[in-house]
């Protein structure tokens, strides 16, 4: 796994790549268009930020990017490979070994420990048990919970169950992090700290993360802005 | 591993309502073995006393002599045919009877009585008819003729008998006499005026083969093996080595084609458990179906996010059915604790009828349960099934969650 997980980073020019992506929904008998051929390219090592008002599109984009969705027409690649076409096994395979999700609300599972939400992933890509072991006590000291590995979330502040979410975002070594609206739920010096980490393994590791977000801060870090109106690309910087 | 970790801390998470789902799952269980239990012992100690009353667990006879009973369908050769007997694994005791009806007559009353010669001896080893008097004693053993008989309580109340009164029998004989003699009353039997044997008249089978002109015929052997349950296969064993021996105008058969009334009754009360058993297994599905979907409601959201990681649809499908199952392990080790205790209990005190029940004229008064393994397997095997099979629809109902749906709930 981590060997496909090495030549996919290495002979991809980009990550994640859409080709006229559209997104459209019904709403009652009404056609919605949610987002009108989205044409961006990912490189690897990025720090982008997706803005926009609420209902511009950022979410639905994301969840296209991950194959979480499908688009109505246009291709969404990832290291050149179409994922719309591919089956519900393979989008769990694909999401598995190369995307790493950071939600809004932590979403961890309420009855692991904290090592065991990190290693879960790892535990389905069949990684073995030392190198699993390794890898998570190496993301604890990354997240600064090393002392939390045996809690339950619940026993966390949403700070910490968010560290933990990076962590197990992180851990699986993905080609590229989807954060979807990671501070909303955050105070600002918890937010902060956040940002700074996530910066941090960006810089230092060179995980590329693409966050959906209405965060002024992330913006702030990002080294690239997409703005999204009304399902249209604005601006991208 | 982690998912078998997942699914059984999931048991535990809301400890309420997996409380009553086991608890749910415990009652079907134990009642499920105890209705086991009772059916097999109840059923098992009738059959057992009523064969040990009456037929014995199985029987020769000349062919056709059940369909249609006559004092010429006789029997011969009883030393040869005990040589065969003894080879069945597993016999007991064996021995030969006479049967046919006459007219009795006490005073100015009479009745029809239905003669039964027996060999006091052997008939004490095979059937249970000397501990069936109520007033006097059994027939005696001797090489002598006796005229002493044995009547049922029908007959005695009808004729109003009483112990060493005599009475006049008048039948046919064998070579077309009208045979008739006077005997005198040794035992009176137990029961009523609707016991299965309220006018039988025991005789010694000697006496019988003189007064029907039988020479040393009889009608038939009843035969008792180790087990009731093993009447069938004695017989195909016995009804083989007649054929090998050449002998070819007799037939063997087990007590439930000898008593056809009886064992067609005894079937009934069985399919009437059953629907009881259906009835059960529904409960315990209700209790898990709800158990199952209102989890599945409750997780929507985390079934999402497990799909969006990277879990597969199937792994996620094994996670409910996994949980599913745990919850019916811990019932069923519940369950067979209570039930062993119960079935236990009822096997050694019984539980009384509010009245006596009749079955294929034999009376019951308690219900007695049997502990032994079918009362334990089957409803392990029905709870288990039961809680796998109502998860399939949900668990796949889960499988089949958009993760972006699913999130969305939250």
């Amino acid at each position: 796994m981590s060997q496909h997980l090495q030549n996919f980073e290495t002979n991809s020019k980009y990550i994640l790549k859409t080709e006229d992506v559209i997104k459209t929904y019904m709403s009652g008998e009404i056609e919605v268009i949610a987002l009108n051929k989205i044409n961006i390219s990912i490189k690897k090592g990025e720090f982008t930020a997706i803005a926009g008002p609420s209902g511009s599109g950022k979410s639905t984009l994301l969840n296209l990017l991950s194959g979480l969705d499908k688009p109505s027409s246009g291709t969404v690649f990832i290291n050149e490979l179409p994922i719309s076409d591919m089956s519900g096994n393979q989008l769990s395979d694909f999401r598995r070994d190369h995307i790493g999700f950071i939600f809004q609300s932590y979403n961890l599972i309420p009855v692991l420990t904290v090592r065991e939400n990190i290693e879960y992933i790892m535990l389905i890509q069949g990684i073995p048990e030392a190198e699993r072991t390794e890898r998570v006590n190496d993301v604890l000291k990354d997240v600064g919970l090393t002392t939390m590995g045996n809690r339950r979330p619940a026993q966390l502040s949403g700070g910490q169950q968010q560290r933990v979410a990076i962590a197990r975002a992180v851990v699986s070594r993905p080609a590229i992090i989807l954060a979807d609206e990671p501070t909303a739920n955050l105070d600002s010096v918890t937010a902060n700290n956040l940002i700074d980490m996530m910066k941090s393994l960006n810089e230092t590791k060179g995980i590329t993360f693409l966050f959906s977000t209405h965060d002024q801060r992330i913006m702030d870090h990002s080294k690239r802005l997409i703005i999204l109106k009304d399902g249209v690309i604005d601006s991208d910087k | 591993m982690l998912i078998l970790k997942i699914a059984f801390r999931n048991i535990f998470r809301q400890r309420r309502r997996s409380t009553f789902t086991i608890l749910t799952m415990v009652g079907g269980f134990v009642l499920f073995s105890l209705a086991l239990s009772i059916s097999e012992g109840t059923y098992g100690t009738v059959i057992e006393k009523f064969t040990k009353s009456y037929t014995g667990h199985l029987q020769i006879h000349k062919k056709g002599y059940l369909d249609k009973p006559s004092l010429y369908k006789s029997l011969d050769d009883y030393d040869s045919l005990s040589r065969e007997i003894e080879k069945i694994p597993g016999v007991k005791s064996w021995t030969p009877r006479v049967y046919s009806g006459a007219l009795a007559s006490k005073d100015k009353k009479t009745g029809m009585v239905r003669i039964i010669g027996i060999n006091p001896d052997s008939e004490a080893k095979t059937t249970s008819v000397k501990n069936k008097i109520k007033s006097g004693e059994f027939l005696k053993i001797s090489s002598d003729l006796t005229n002493d008989v044995l009547v049922g309580a029908g007959l005695a109340e009808t004729l109003k008998l009483k112990l060493g009164d005599e009475l006049v029998l008048v039948g046919q004989g064998a070579d077309g006499s009208i045979s008739n003699d006077l005997f005198k009353v040794r035992g009176i039997l137990k029961g009523d005026v609707y016991s299965k044997d309220r006018n039988y008249c025991y005789m010694d089978l000697k006496m019988a083969q003189k007064f029907l002109s039988l020479d040393k015929n009889f009608q038939e052997i009843s035969i008792t093996v180790d087990d009731y349950k093993n009447a069938d296969l004695a017989a195909k064993i016995l009804n083989a080595n007649l054929i090998k021996s050449n002998i070819t105008d007799l037939e063997v058969l087990p007590w439930p084609q000898v008593e056809k009334q009886f064992y067609n009754t005894m079937v009934f009360e069985k399919r009437g458990m059953r629907i009881c058993l259906i009835v059960i297994v529904i409960i315990v599905a209700i209790g898990v179906l709800n158990t199952v979907l209102m989890t599945i409601l409750e997780r929507t959201t985390e079934y999402g996010v497990l799909r969006a990681l990277g879990t597969r649809p199937m792994t996620l499908f094994w996670m409910i059915v996994l949980e599913s199952a745990g919850l019916a392990i811990i019932s069923i080790i519940i369950g067979f604790i209570l039930s062993l205790i119960l079935n236990y209990w009822v096997s050694i005190h019984g539980i009384d009828y509010p009245s006596p029940i009749d079955i294929g004229g034999f009376t019951i008064t308690t219900m007695y349960g049997l502990v032994y393994v079918g009362a334990f397997t089957g409803p392990a095997i029905v709870t288990f099934f039961t809680a796998l099979f109502v998860s399939v629809a949900p668990a796949f109902r889960a499988m089949k969650i958009s993760p972006v749906e699913a999130m969305r709930m939250n």
